[in-house]
Formats: structure tokens, sequence, C-alpha cells
């Protein structure tokens, strides 16, 4: 009976003990056990994804801007700056300036915009770069005052002194990266962005479908991990 | 006697083991506690006193996550909402919301994690009316008056978490502030054009929104471990 009474108590012992030796181990290492044939799979096998944390990506260019309000195509100086998180994840700040209108009767004299946001970037095998992003930023707007004479009748609800203003919007883009090397990339992307410029006068949409294309410059800020 | 000893002694043993494993537990279930996040935002204002017209808002936020089941969300906004064409509607919020979490959520990639969120901000509103033909000084101007106010606001949302450090999250609330009475009304005047009446009547007053926000945030630290 005695032999009974001490052997109960020391299974649980034993029992505790293995507890003890999972709760030694830190939690990175539970979450990364291979528990299912794809996570295996995953860490047996190497990727070749070329984008990974401590990327830095730089994009230049020039780009247009078909609005929905009215007929006619912005054009843009784009430049932006992304830095990679993590394998798939990205923070990006990028700056529109506006270069003016074609096709129409210039409606703004000022629409740069200043964006800020994440990116997500689908897993891939090779060095093409899918992603998809959210970016708020604000517009610095201001219309263009239209060309009068003297015998132009003016409604007197439609003076203004057209003053600029910070007009938040909110984007959505998709695009994708060719990383030819360890240094440069070419890239594509549309972002459509949503807003209204409001003054002292009618206000104007300042909804419109961005395009972008051309070469980037990338570095490691941190070494790719082999 | 040697053998109740021994046995008092594993007995003990036992429940020292039984307390680490518990604590073990507990550690666990705390592994959130100091997660900060920071994300940007965007805002849909979908009505308010002066109407039932959408602003668009921009903003940042950081998040402080106090348990497994309690967050905290710090954030600014900035909104415009153009009221029909002529006025406009400016409001920057600066405040506070506490996510609870209902039931054992675990943050993990590929899931959603529902929340109920409330607090307070502190606000800033101006509407500014464009150029009207005023029947009383049979002239023309225009008006803008601004006020402060503080606002509690309650809601629900949910992360969809793409990554064990990245989450888009969604949400709706309803604001509600306290502060001197500011709305606005379009009205017709003496020549037939509609234009914006801004009405501030003295005392206070209880005013409205509804707000949709979607945010991308990404876990930059934990400041607690």
């Amino acid at each position: 009976m005695k032999r009974f009474i001490i052997f109960s108590l020391l299974l649980p012992f034993s029992l505790f003990a293995q507890e003890e030796q999972l709760a030694s181990v830190s939690y990175s290492a539970i979450e990364t056990f291979p528990t299912t044939p794809a996570t295996f799979k995953r860490m047996i096998v190497p990727s070749n994804q070329f984008i990974d944390k401590g990327l830095l990506s730089m994009k230049g260019t020039l780009a247009v801007g078909l609005p929905s309000a009215y007929a006619g195509t912005n054009m843009y100086i784009s430049g932006n700056l992304e830095y990679y998180l993590q394998k798939n994840i990205s923070f990006r700040s990028g700056l529109w300036v506006f270069l003016g209108t074609s096709g129409a009767d210039n409606v703004f004299k000022q629409n740069s915009t200043l964006f800020t946001g994440f990116y997500f970037h689908p897993k891939t095998n090779n060095h093409l770069d899918p992603y998809i992003g959210l970016e708020p930023g604000f517009s610095w707007t201001q219309l263009k005052a239209p060309d009068t004479d003297e015998n132009t009748i003016i409604d007197p609800t439609q003076i203004s002194n057209y003053p600029s203003a910070a007009s938040p919007v909110v984007s959505g883009t998709i695009g994708i990266n060719y990383y030819a090397s360890n240094f440069a990339h070419l890239f594509i992307e549309a972002k459509y962005m949503a807003g209204t410029h409001v003054s002292d006068i009618e206000s104007f949409s300042l909804n419109e479908l961005r395009i972008a294309f051309g070469f980037g410059f990338n570095i490691w800020a941190i070494k790719k991990k082999q | 006697m040697k053998n109740l000893i021994f046995l008092i002694l594993i007995a003990i043993s036992t429940l020292s083991f039984g307390r680490t494993t518990y604590a073990y537990e507990d550690r666990s279930t705390d592994k959130s506690l100091g997660e900060t996040t920071f994300g940007v935002r965007s805002t849909a204002s979908l009505f308010s006193s002066s109407g039932n017209y959408v602003g668009i808002g921009a903003g940042w936020q950081i998040r402080f996550r106090l348990s497994e089941n309690l967050n905290s969300e710090w954030f600014a906004d900035w909104i415009v909402t153009d009221l029909d064409g002529l006025g406009a509607r400016y409001d920057a919020h600066i405040g506070e919301s506490m996510l609870i979490y209902p039931g054992r959520q675990v943050l993990k990639a590929g899931r959603f994690t529902p929340y109920i969120l409330g607090g307070f901000c502190g606000d800033y509103t101006q509407i500014k009316s464009n150029t009207y033909f005023n029947d009383l000084t049979k002239g023309y101007e225009k008006k803008a008056k601004e006020r402060w106010s503080f606002a509690t606001q309650l809601g629900l949302g949910t992360h969809y978490n793409f990554t064990d450090k990245f989450d888009i999250s969604f949400n709706a609330q309803y604001v509600l502030h306290f502060g001197k009475d500011l709305h606005s009304e379009i009205e017709t005047n003496s020549l037939g054009e509609d234009y914006l009446h801004i009405h501030e009547e003295t005392g206070g007053g209880l005013e409205g929104h509804f707000f949709f926000t979607i945010s991308a945030n990404f876990k930059l630290a934990d400041l607690i471990r």
C-alpha cells in the first residue's frame, strides 16, 4: 500500500517535470516547432523569395493621375522610401509632387500628396514581389483662379482668394516589383485615392487613379538571412 | 515515521511543481502585456448635426496593450466634410479608446480578433460657409464658427491579423460630443439660392457622429518584457 502511495505521488512529479521542460523552452521555439507537414516543409526547404526583413527600397519616377471629376491627366513626380519590417510587411512614406494637368483646363494650382502606410507582400518563390497597401495621407490642394477679363461677369458667390488646404485622403495601392539585383528593381503600381478639396467656393473631388512605373534602388539595411 | 516524513516531502515537492506550472501558464496569458503598436488610419464620418454628408479623415494611432483581453488605442484624426458644396466642416479628434477582447483571444496570423471599444476624446470643430447673400445685411458674406468640446465614444470592431505583428482593423463607433452647440443647415435666401446657415446657440449641446475607421498597424516593441 505504501509503495502504491509513493508511486502515485511520484507519477505527477514526473509529469510536471515534462511540463517544466516545455516551460524552459522559449516561446518562439514553441511557435516555430514543426506541427504540420506544410510548416515542416517550409523549415527544411529554403525559400527563394528575394524580399526579406531589412530591405530598404527607394522609388522615384514620373507618374500620371486620371481624375474622376474632370477630363484630363494630372502629372506628378513621385518618390517613396519603403522599409521591409517583416518578410511580407513593409512601411512606406511617399510624396507625389503635382506638376500640372494635361488635356484640360488646369483645375488645380497645387495638388501634391504625402502618403504613409503599410504594405502586404504575398509570398513568392522568386524575385517578383506583388504587393497591396493601405495609405492614408494629406494633399496640399489649391484651386487655380480662372482666367477672366473686364467683360467677364462674375457671380459674387464664386469670388474667392483660392486658399490652399490640407485635404485628408485615403488610398489603396496594388502593384508588383521585380528585384533584378541587390541594388535595383523595376516596378509598376496603380493607386486609387479618394478625398475632397474644400475652400470658400464649391468643393472639388480629389478622387483619382494614379499610375506609376519605373526603376528603383534597394539596399539591405540588415544583412539578409541565408 | 520516516515513511511519513518522506511522503510529506514528496507531497510538498509535487505542490511546488504544481505552482511552477501555474506560473508558466500565467506568463503565457500575460505575454501580450506591453505590446506597442503603431498604425495609420483613415476615418469616414458618416453623419453629424450638419447633415448626412460623408467626410474623409486621416490620422495615426498608437496601441499599448494592457493584458490579453485589454488594449488601449491613442489616436489623432483630421476629418474634412464637404457640406453639399455650400461649406465645409473640419473636425480634429485626439483621444483614447479601450479595446476589450471578449473571451480568450490570441493574436495569431490568419485570425480575426473582434473587440468592443469605448473611450473619450478632445475635439476641435470648425464650420465654414461659402460666400452667400445674406437677407439681413443685404450683402454677400461668408461665415466661420468653431468650438472645442469633449466626446465619449462606443463601438465595435475587429482586427484581421495578417501576421503575428501586423493587422488591419475595422471599427464603427458612435461619438457623442459634449460642448457648446454648433450646427448648420442648408436654407434658401430671398434670391432663391441655397446657402449654409451656421447656428451657434447659447448654452451647451449634445452632438452625435458615426465614424467608420480602417487602420493598418504594426507591432513595434514590447515595452514591458
